[in-house]
């Protein structure tokens, strides 16, 4: 009963929409009774909220550093002042998206160099961006100051009142597409990024687009600001833009946590009734930043934002009433779900091709399960791999095979290099002797995401889910695939995973790596390498994870790879077992036979290390 | 335009060079881009043309300035090192952003706007080179951070406190778990950028405008040549500095260019970053 | 290059005058929701070895950052010779007398040998007696210590650990991806330090024999959990003991027929 509620009712979701409409249609209608002096303030306020949506993509969910967003709404402005000199056709509202897409390719020349470096650098070149358009725009009078050709808004938007209005309507719109994108891939690739870069590239997303795209829109919804800003006041001048300005949103946006719709719309109150507020008591209005940076400052030391604090106190009062969401209840449940909705299907292998096209659709970047090999070469074949870092030998030449729907267990003592052969089949080394082959396709060469793409998957030593995405959202995005939420639902309900309306930072470790496990199957890979997964997990979520791991091969057709240090748990899943110390292979066999013998006992216990 | 470029090399390189120092230094000990650091030296500065003001000699009201700088510096590497010491590099820069905020609307708030007489801290100018004057304080600014350059070398190389920073640099928490002053070191550290930061600023202000802001901002060419020496090289970062300094000089000749100086760091960076970023394939941390 | 003399830590003093050791109590230690370490008890005496085994994930290394500092530890006591330690932070800790030697010989890769050292100790006698106790390194004392194989990183570690004098020090698996040769050298040189310089070594490893060959008492840590603590001689004499152990069990040693699963 409980559970047809969360998947039928939605109360969350249904009352926030409810509190939207209502905001929405509300806030118009106040407005309109305001005094002018008030209507100009509710402007900026909502143009601010703007300026905040674009902050809120870049730095709150990609976890982007940019301090510049004034800098790309100047370039709308100006852009929108040059339209109105020139007298181009289709007026103010075209003027405004030519804006808007005239900062893009700004964005991209500023957050380009910054990509693949570390955040702090995309924070260095924005300032410097920030303050050298500041002086460019400080020489160059805005178009049309020195004729007296002043921006004339439309008639229809003449009135103060129906001026605001169309920013109340940019901001929802905005808000609306912000929203939409953060349940999709796209949007959900940013939440992805900001946790771990790694795991965001292990699931065959591309980090760099991601970022770029990111920085790319908040330049667009900038600049757009800035032409409504040359809307309100008819002209503009560089100290509406200036990077002090520009700081202080940064800190507003830090501060309420701009990346939530609420939090935007906090911050543009914040930013145009803080002046108000402080000139009426009769304190100077530096005071408003002193408070934004000190704002900031605390909500880092604490690591929620105000708004961010809001939604985990209100989930933890809806929590109250429903039960906390565990690998075991997560598993009856589903339980349930699969018996209500009938007999499930497991998903079955799709059909075979021919190994030549194959590996050309793997390079072409088509999706492993479009393309599967048809002449039974292993899921997985690693020869004679070596690694090594500096004089350090991690690897030496390690041989190992998986067949075609198996589970393959690698064991060895810490420091064996059991991590490292991992990275190098999937791409986090970047130089290897050996060959590595998934299904029959040589992987030499591959970045990472490419090598995703082939059909190879794999978990980390920690969990890295994305706490802020549900669970259907994160297993979407990790199937990196157009792939139905029936068959979301499916794969969840066969792993045992919460339900996908449960939101990942809800739910407890062994859950998520239930969660984990769901998003590489939903991908339909060739093979999935799980390191150590059971790792600080209790003794009934281990066994709930092994077992899931242990019935993916006959369930859904791919092979694993098994690290573990878990003995029973060896036992009991894998077919076969290699393994690793100090970097050679020293035993191959079945788990029982293995597992007794005298070397592998003594690697694990040190004996032969007495030699002397 | 030559020997404009020598003007300005001297006039602004020696104050970039001096900030570019104290920004590798402190970004070595403790991880953080000392964003503020133009603007701890601009508050220093403005105490210094306050005291002058009322009467104060030029050396002790340059003395209150220069405390202010090291213990407005001080303060920060404290709440770093009390909140902060174990937070991510995100963590760490985003807060140093806000101190930026900060510590200009202080500024602002306690010194206003209206316009300032920063005195110099020598007179008139050092020499004559073909028509074009080179300042005193522009002489000094060099000097000073060729001086401060070999001496935070020597310091690191050679003394017991310099291997430690070094350490405290590659591992701080095997320093912490040695028994080493990992923060008590890095908030001394902060103070000594703060001091030295705002001695730069006294010497660069007088030939600048005084606004709050513009001052403060000076910290983007000290980045710049920070980052052409990786954050590492203290003797590449003063060459750099004096360089970028000699180009905004030799802009400066042709009026039409000289408004186009401070696109010069920008360009900088942005090229800098695009060569870094080559061979990078993501930020390998996370 | 001049080293001052700086006047010598504190350390603690103890109640009573009795060098008691490290003594630890109850320790729990959470890592986010979950518990990695659980209701572990364990001494470790002054001038003996101690030694704590257990495979991989069992929470040794966790166990050791709650004892530093490194992790605050969510319950428990973690007493100095009497002194209780548990709110020092990490270099008060070191201060009184505490060790740590961390996992994976965290050298200072870009100073030489001898600078690892000179950040370290007070004066250079104290550097020439690291230098004495390890005779390789003093081969290689202007190399970059980043440069350096993997036994002369461990030994330039212990060697800067011991440059503090500690009185109770702690080494995490420092025979990881040695060579059996050099790991017998350095456990030797870890027997010499408890007989000849008193210090109470806290050996955590998961090769158990070399280990258990010079320790004085063992302790086994199992999924987070103590399931052994007595003396070494039953798990060298009985290795299925240890074998169930390093399954989880928690064992006496009987045998391991009466083992039991540890409850979670």
């Amino acid at each position: 009963m409980r559970l047809a509620e969360r998947l039928t009712n939605r109360r969350g979701t249904v009352s926030s929409w409810t509190a939207v409409v209502v905001l929405a249609i509300a806030v118009p209608l106040i407005v309109d009774q305001l005094s002018d002096y008030d209507v100009t303030l509710c402007i900026t306020a909502a143009i601010t909220a703007i300026v905040l949506q674009s902050v809120g993509i870049v730095t709150d969910r990609a976890g982007m550093l940019a301090v510049a967003p004034l800098s790309f709404a100047g370039v709308g402005a100006w852009i929108v002042g040059v339209c109105n000199v020139h007298g181009w056709p289709g007026g103010f509202y075209l003027w405004l998206l030519i804006g808007g897409l005239a900062a893009m390719p700004i964005g991209l020349l500023v957050g380009l160099p910054a990509l693949r470096l570390r955040g702090i650098n995309l924070a260095v070149i924005t300032l410097s961006f920030a303050v050298a358009l500041d002086s460019l725009l400080t020489q160059w009078q805005f178009p049309g100051t020195l004729s007296d050709q002043f921006v004339q808004r439309p008639n229809s938007l003449t009135n103060d009142t129906s001026f605001f209005l169309l920013c109340w309507i940019i901001f929802l719109v905005f808000a609306l597409v912000i929203w939409g994108l953060g349940r999709r891939p796209a949007g959900a690739a940013w939440r992805s990024v900001a946790r771990s870069e790694r795991a965001t590239a292990a699931m065959g997303i591309s980090v760099p687009r991601t970022k770029l795209f990111a920085f790319v829109l908040s330049a667009f919804i900038a600049g757009i600001s800035g032409g409504l800003v040359v809307g309100q006041v008819s002209t503009a001048v560089a100290a509406n833009f200036d990077p002090v300005a520009s700081l202080s949103i940064f800190a507003v946006a830090v501060l309420v946590g701009a990346g939530n719709m609420e939090g935007a719309l906090l911050g543009g109150i914040f930013g145009a009734f803080m002046p108000e507020v402080l000139q009426s008591i009769g304190i100077n209005q530096n005071l408003g930043n002193i408070l934004f940076a000190i704002g900031a400052i605390q909500v880092l030391s604490v690591g929620t934002s105000m708004t961010g604090g809001w939604r985990r106190s209100l989930r933890r009062l809806a929590r109250r009433r429903a039960q906390p969401i565990d690998a075991a209840t997560a598993v009856a449940e589903a339980a349930e779900v699969a018996a209500s909705a009938g007999a499930v299907a497991p998903l079955a292998p799709p059909a075979p091709a021919a190994p030549a096209a194959a590996a050309a659709a793997v390079r072409n970047g088509a999706p492993a399960g479009s393309a599967r090999n048809g002449t039974g070469a292993p899921a997985l074949s690693i020869a004679g791999l070596t690694v090594r870092y500096g004089s350090v030998v991690a690897l030496e030449s390690v041989d190992l095979e998986i067949p075609d729907g198996k589970v393959h267990g690698l064991i060895g003592p810490n420091g064996a290099g059991k991590s490292t052969l991992v990275d190098a089949v999937t791409g986090f080394v970047s130089r290897y002797e050996g060959s590595i082959a998934v299904a029959g396709v040589a992987l030499e060469g591959l970045a990472v995401h490419r090598r995703v793409q082939a059909g190879v998957r794999r978990t980390f030593q920690q969990e890295r889910t994305v706490p802020e995405l549900t669970v259907g959202e994160y297993v979407r995005l990790a199937a990196h695939r157009k792939i139905s939420r029936q068959e979301i639902a499916e794969v969840i309900g066969l792993i045992g995973a919460p339900a996908p309306e449960a939101l990942i930072a809800e739910v407890d470790v062994g859950a998520r790596r239930l969660v984990e496990i769901a998003g590489c199957v939903a991908s339909r890979p060739r093979v999935v390498l799980f390191d150590e997964p059971t790792a600080g997990l209790a003794q009934a979520e281990s066994l709930h994870v092994a077992r899931s791991i242990a019935s993916l091969p006959e369930r859904f057709g791919f092979s694993v790879l098994l690290i573990e240090h878990d003995m029973e748990v060896v036992l009991a899943a894998c077919e076969h077992i290699t393994v690793l110390d100090f970097g050679h292979t020293i035993a191959e066999g079945a788990p029982a036979e293995v597992l007794a013998m005298g070397s592998v006992v003594s690697a694990y216990l040190g004996e032969q290390a007495v030699a002397v | 335009m030559l020997q404009a470029g020598i003007a300005g090399f001297a006039d602004s390189g020696g104050a970039y060079a001096i900030l570019a120092v104290c920004l590798i230094l402190v970004f070595r000990t403790t991880g953080v881009l000392s964003f503020p650091i133009a603007a701890v030296g601009t508050t220093g500065t403005f105490l210094t043309s306050v005291l002058y003001g009322h009467g104060w000699s030029y050396v002790p009201a340059a003395v209150a300035g220069v405390l202010l700088g090291a213990v407005v510096s001080a303060a920060f590497g404290l709440a770093y090192v009390r909140w902060f010491f174990d937070s991510s590099t995100a963590h760490r820069t985003t807060v140093a952003i806000a101190l930026l905020l900060g510590t200009i609307s202080v500024s602002l708030m306690v010194f206003g706007d209206t316009p300032r007489l920063i005195p110099y801290m020598v007179a008139g100018n050092a020499f004559t080179l073909s028509g074009v004057k080179v300042s005193g304080n522009g002489v000094i600014a060099l000097v000073l951070a060729l001086v401060v350059a070999g001496a935070v070398t020597e310091t690191l190389d050679r003394s017991q406190a310099g291997l430690r920073l070094r350490a405290i640099s590659q591992r701080p928490i095997s320093c912490e778990l040695l028994g080493i002053p990992v923060r008590s070191m890095a908030v001394t550290v902060w103070a000594i950028s703060g001091a030295l930061g705002t001695l730069a600023l006294l010497l660069i202000a007088p030939e600048r405008s005084t606004e709050i802001s513009d001052l403060s901002f000076l910290v983007v060419p000290a980045l710049a040549a920070a980052l052409v020496a990786s954050f590492r090289h203290y003797g590449v970062a003063v060459l750099s500095a004096v360089a970028l300094g000699a180009v905004q000089g030799m802009l400066s000749y042709n009026q039409s260019l000289s408004n186009y100086q401070i696109v010069i760091p920008f360009a900088m960076i942005l090229g800098l970053l695009l060569w870094f970023e080559r061979r990078e394939v993501w930020d390998e941390a996370r | 290059m001049s080293l001052r003399r700086r006047p010598r830590a504190e350390a603690a003093t103890p109640a009573g005058g009795a060098r008691s050791g490290l003594c630890v109590r109850g320790l729990r230690v959470d890592r986010g929701a979950s518990p990695i370490v659980r209701n572990v008890s364990l001494t470790a005496p002054p001038a003996a070895v101690t030694v704590v085994l257990g495979s991989n994930g069992a929470g040794k290394t966790t166990l050791l950052e709650a004892l530093s500092g490194i992790i605050p530890a969510a319950e428990g006591t973690v007493e100095l010779h009497g002194t209780a330690i548990a709110g020092f932070s990490r270099r008060q800790r070191a201060l009184a007398g505490l060790g740590h030697v961390e996992q994976g010989r965290q050298v200072f890769p870009e100073l030489t040998t001898a600078e690892n050292l000179q950040a370290v100790a007070e004066d250079e006698a104290t550097v020439e007696q690291g230098f004495a106790l390890f005779p390789e390194l003093a081969q290689r004392r202007d190399v970059a210590a980043g440069m350096l194989s993997g036994g002369e990183q461990q030994m330039l570690v212990l060697a800067r650990a011991l440059a503090r004098s500690p009185e109770i020090l702690m080494v995490d698996e420092m025979s990881l991806g040695l060579a059996p040769k050099i790991t017998q050298r350095l456990i030797e040189t870890m027997r010499r330090l408890a007989d000849e310089r008193g210090v109470g070594v806290l050996l955590i490893e998961q090769y158990a024999s070399l280990a258990l060959a010079i320790g004085d008492h063992a302790y086994v840590l199992g999924q987070g959990e103590m399931v052994y603590d007595g003396p070494c001689r039953p798990l060298i004499d009985e290795p299925e003991v240890l074998r169930a152990a390093y399954l989880g069990h928690r064992v006496t040693p009987a045998g391991a027929e009466s083992a039991q699963p540890v409850e979670r």
